[in-house]
């Protein structure tokens, strides 16, 4: 069995519905770990050791995030800049990600139609989360594809248990596939 | 020539150094000339007011005494021990080929060789107290030169030792049993006695008196540390100064240094100032009317001949050429040892009274000339002065952090402090904070930091930061008004109380002002909040956002200084509005703004 670990980013998770639902299935996954961030780091002072020790012993990374302004919210970025150092992440010595397998789960306000180009927001989802895919793939890791929900404010009860039973099975998978 | 008695004499004193000594400091010449010359004039060769110059000399002899043991403070035996070189080498050099020079000047008229090599010694020596004071004054005591020139009047003060136990066997030619392997033993009893009573019998000593809170049994105790120690050396054949000194230096790691400089410091002030007139007063005037010419040319020739050993000296130093000058003047006078070995010298039949007389006013007016020839020197050097020569003149800076206050407050920021390994000077006015702090290895000093010396003492002068965390606020904002006047550079922060100590104390000019218990009982609330159910970022930001409104209503309030009922009444007020904000931005938060 692979150790899964799921970082949780959400700076005001009493407002969603939808990653409340998506959290407390993942709860549920045998294996997982679940690092919810602005839970453990209120003030942003990200523990850079405890958060390296964690991605150590997993093999599978989740990051769990909404979109907010095109990205993800602040306290992910200060994850990154703190944790992904130089002789750990990358660089020499800098190989304890290489290759773990990763999924990116965002969730956006906007419905899919306003992610085109000439629409509101100009592009597909992809272009906004490439600075994390390429973040991964620089630390060597293995990025498979992304698991979006659009319009994740505006979802039915039942759509959102039918995301929340996909995002479980997404999880499933990657942990379950052959690493290259 | 009657003698006044007690008061009328203190009284001439006083009076002739309050006229003189600021009289002189105002026409750029220093604080010693003005001693001098008030003593030149009082004393039996001016206008006669004061006969007995013996006694005067003697008693402000605690002046050189108290003036070592303030400079042993401030010398720890291992910075003690990084002179050795200089102390040995610049020393030796220094006193043997003076005495050597001198005597070969002297055996050149015709002077027999003993006597010759006596009197070279005798004038060989410099003024401890007349070369440290103007180091001092000009504010060289730090630099390069001035640790020279202390190593080398360390060094004669150890050279005096053999000197004046072999002097009486020269010249009494009696069989002297003093100095012997007994004598020996016996300095070396006294100074195993200083070493472990400073370690073991004088700390707890401290401890007892500094709590029973009467700060003149304090100074009187250490005064009489002072005394006692200078008395116990001068037993076995040890000058005072330098068994003084060496009590100063066993003491320099105490936490009570601060305050034991802070209170002996006036005592040194008035005594060196004494001793200074009793120089005066023993210039034989009468004998440089009657001859002024020889005696001048005496007094001339001692500097230069000293001068050209001191240059030499100078120069292995490594100084600058104008630093190589300064060192010269500073030490080529003689000073007060030889007042002391002429007088042995004439009593025993070695030396013809008239010759003694003689090298008497010589080497009093050439201690004259230290003063003087330094003003002289800087006047000349401000003309010409070159940058690459005046260099060393930097002084280093402190640059560290004193902390006042070291109870449960001001421990935290030390241990932070600490950890980082900053500089950090510690003061508290509790003796059971100090016992146990040192302890845990923390630099710690005892003393009130309300009193301005105490701040000086503590070097707020070169300070980086003054955190005042004292428990007592009136004595934070007492501090904090001292440090502000007199240290206007110093960066001061501050722990306040209350609500109304922030502004008072952000009045007083301190630059961060913290509430003792807010930071800490937002904490609580804002775990409290989480506990409610607020999700730990808002919860965070929540009890932020609080901080951000109260910090503004108390900068508010400052407009209302001082008037009780606006200030109530705006409080109310404020806590109104401080309600409708909080609740606005709460409400905002879980309301319609349906998140993804």
């Amino acid at each position: 069995m692979k150790n899964i670990l799921l970082l949780y980013c959400h700076p005001s998770p009493h407002k969603s519905r939808y990653n409340r639902r998506l959290q407390e299935v993942a709860r549920k996954v045998p294996n997982i770990k679940i690092r919810d961030l602005y839970d453990l780091y209120p003030s942003m002072h990200v523990d850079e050791k405890a958060e390296q020790e964690a991605l150590v012993e997993a093999d599978v990374l989740v990051l769990q995030f909404p979109i907010y302004w095109f990205s993800a919210p602040a306290l992910l970025k200060e994850w990154m800049d703190v944790v992904l150092q130089n002789g750990f992440a990358y660089g020499e010595g800098g190989t304890a990600l290489k290759g773990k397998k990763t999924m990116i789960a965002a969730s956006t306000g906007a419905p899919i139609s306003a992610y085109q180009p000439g629409a509101t927001h100009g592009a597909k989802i992809e272009h906004f989360l490439l600075p994390f895919r390429m973040t991964a793939e620089f630390c060597g890791m293995d990025v498979g594809p992304a698991f979006v929900t659009h319009g994740a404010h505006a979802l039915e009860y039942d759509d959102i248990n039918a995301r929340a039973d996909a995002f479980i099975e997404a999880i499933q998978h990657l942990a379950e596939s052959e690493g290259t | 020539m009657e003698d006044p008695d007690f008061l009328d004499a203190a009284f001439i004193f006083l009076a002739a150094a309050v006229i003189a000594v600021p009289l002189f400091k105002r026409l750029g010449l220093g604080s010693i000339l003005g001693y001098l010359a008030a003593g030149m004039v009082i004393g039996p060769y001016g206008a006669g007011v004061i006969g007995d110059v013996e006694s005067i000399l003697q008693f402000s002899e605690i002046g050189i005494a108290l003036l070592m043991f303030l400079i042993g403070l401030e010398l720890k035996p291992a910075t003690l021990w990084q002179l050795r070189r200089q102390l040995l080498g610049l020393g030796s050099v220094q006193v043997i080929g003076s005495t050597l020079l001198i005597a070969a000047l002297v055996a050149a008229f015709g002077v027999p060789i003993p006597l010759a090599l006596a009197i070279g010694l005798a004038l060989a020596m410099s003024s401890t107290p007349i070369a440290l004071q103007t180091l001092e004054e000009g504010g060289h005591d730090k630099t390069g030169v001035g640790i020279a020139a202390f190593s080398v009047l360390l060094f004669q003060d150890l050279a005096i030792i053999p000197v004046l136990a072999v002097i009486p066997i020269i010249a009494m030619e009696a069989t002297s049993t003093e100095f012997s392997l007994w004598m020996e033993l016996k300095i070396v009893g006294v100074f195993a006695f200083f070493i472990l009573s400073s370690r073991f019998l004088l700390r707890p000593l401290f401890r007892y008196i500094a709590l029973t809170g009467l700060r003149e049994v304090f100074t009187s105790f250490a005064l009489l540390l002072v005394v006692g120690s200078g008395l116990l050396t001068e037993l076995v054949g040890v000058s005072m100064a330098l068994g003084t000194f060496m009590a100063g230096v066993l003491l320099a790691d105490s936490e009570y240094r601060h305050e034991m400089e802070l209170n002996i410091e006036p005592f040194k002030g008035l005594l060196m100032g004494l001793f200074f007139i009793a120089v005066g007063m023993s210039v034989n005037l009468a004998l440089l009317v009657a001859n002024p010419i020889e005696i001048i040319l005496l007094v001339v020739g001692l500097i230069i001949a000293k001068s050209l050993v001191l240059l030499l000296v100078g120069r292995i130093a490594g100084f600058t050429r104008s630093d190589q000058v300064y060192f010269a003047l500073l030490l080529a006078p003689a000073g007060e040892f030889a007042f002391v070995l002429i007088s042995l010298l004439t009593a025993s039949a070695m030396m013809p009274v008239d010759v003694g007389a003689k090298l008497l006013v010589v080497a009093s007016l050439s201690m004259l000339m230290t003063p003087l020839m330094i003003f002289l020197r800087e006047r000349v050097l401000r003309r010409f002065t070159k940058a690459e020569d005046r260099q060393s003149d930097v002084e280093a800076s402190e640059g560290h952090v004193i902390i006042a206050g070291f109870g449960r407050f001001g421990q935290i920021i030390g241990r932070l402090m600490l950890s980082l390994k900053i500089p950090t000077i510690v003061v508290d006015s509790n003796p059971n904070h100090i016992e146990m702090l040192r302890k845990f290895g923390y630099k710690v000093f005892y003393g009130d930091v309300t009193r301005l010396d105490l701040l000086e003492a503590a070097g707020a002068k070169d300070a980086r930061l003054l955190i005042l965390a004292m428990d007592d606020s009136a004595a934070v904002l007492k501090a904090a008004e001292q440090a502000t006047k007199h240290f206007p550079k110093l960066t001061k922060l501050a722990r306040a109380s209350t609500r109304g100590d922030v502004n008072k104390l952000k009045a007083a000019g301190v630059h961060h002002v913290r509430r003792e218990t807010f930071s800490s009982s937002l904490e609580i609330g804002e775990a409290a909040l989480r506990e409610l159910g607020y999700p730990a970022h808002l919860a965070h930001r929540t009890t932020g956002r609080f901080r951000r409104y109260d910090e503004i209503a108390i900068e508010q309030a400052a407009k209302f200084n001082g008037d009780e009922a606006a200030t109530a009444d705006f409080a109310k007020r404020s806590h109104k509005e401080l309600e409708n904000l909080m609740g606005h931005d709460v409400a905002s938060e879980f309301s319609k703004d349906k998140g993804w």
